[in-house]
């Protein structure tokens, strides 16, 4: 096969494995001010699920965790605490693991979903911002088949975290 | 073409599962804590719960659900750590054979053995407040046993 080609194949296969972690811009339903944005502690982050959707309690937790990852990589002293820290809560709408095998047949089949809505309270519970995250996959072929819920997720973690950003 | 056939079904009944075969449905992990050691930590999935004291090296089973790894010691904030398997590389390969493939991935993911979890954990425990450790080192408050509870007559 000429080299060219491979080559191109190559860099197109890196460029699209490269969506199921990229960032989607979350839409904010009542954002935080530039203010809130610079002065933003957080006590803690928690997840749960709209009933029906199938996720356990360890997805949860390795969300959290992720979502944890990529805020403290971006601003390491927001988990500092003090009086005023918020409490970040994801609450998945939609969690669809996919089909590997249906993505690897024809593109736009067994894609894989994750929808959101992350709220920022404070410590009596009011809610002080409010966002919607959402993340897809449905591209085929071998990238397809070979992209797993926890490619996206990594994804869906750094949405997240543009929100405090 | 029948002996091909044969040739491909023998290769299927021989390989069925090779990450199962290769890898195995277990898998030893190593825990460890910081700052301290002698935490009691417990791995666990959807198939089983599996303690070791950190640093220690434990066999689990391998599973399509997340680990979680939970260490506790008094004086320190309960430590926790999730993890998600990965496609094992025998996974990988076994399952682009021709013929084979299917039954080897379908072997594979009900024994576990298709997905493999990080092997190291070095988990970061924080040291509880003063006050807490005393709250947590001191004796429960009396209270009045409810009447037809404990009483012995």
């Amino acid at each position: 096969m000429n080299p060219v080609r491979v080559l191109c194949v190559a860099v197109l296969a890196a460029l699209l494995a490269g969506c199921a972690g990229s960032i989607s811009a979350p839409t904010a339903v009542t954002a935080l001010s530039t203010e809130q944005k610079s002065a933003l502690r957080l006590s803690d982050i928690t997840a749960d699920a709209d009933a029906g959707v199938k996720m356990s309690d360890g997805d949860f937790g390795l969300i959290a965790q992720k979502v944890r990852t990529y805020i403290q990589a971006q601003s390491p002293s927001v988990f500092a605490g003090g009086p005023g820290a918020l409490k970040m809560k994801i609450h998945f709408t939609k969690f669809d693991r996919g089909s590997a095998f249906a993505r690897a047949m024809l593109i736009g089949l067994g894609q894989i979903v994750i929808e959101a809505t992350v709220t920022l309270e404070d410590t009596t519970g009011r809610p002080v911002a409010e966002y919607k995250v959402a993340k897809d996959f449905a591209i085929g072929g071998v990238i397809g088949a070979t992209t797993s819920v926890e490619d996206v997720e990594e994804g869906f973690a750094k949405s997240v975290a543009e929100v405090v950003k | 073409m029948t002996l091909v056939r044969a040739a491909a079904l023998l290769a299927a009944l021989l390989c069925a599962g090779c990450a199962t075969v290769l890898d195995g449905s277990t898998q030893p992990i190593t825990v460890a804590t910081t700052p301290v050691a002698g935490a009691d930590c417990v791995a666990s999935n959807d198939v089983g719960k599996w303690p070791v004291v950190s640093p220690g090296t434990v066999v689990i089973h391998k599973s399509q659900s997340v680990l979680m790894i939970l260490c506790s010691k008094p004086g320190y904030a309960d430590g926790k750590f999730y993890a998600a398997g990965r496609m094992s590389s025998a996974s990988l390969i076994s399952g682009m054979v021709p013929y084979v493939g299917l039954i080897n991935s379908a072997v594979d993911a009900s024994s576990g053995a298709a997905l493999t979890y990080p092997d190291y954990y070095s988990i970061e425990m924080k040291p509880l407040p003063a006050d807490a450790t005393a709250a947590a080192a001191a004796p429960p408050p009396q209270t009045a046993a409810p009447a037809d509870s404990t009483t012995s007559h």
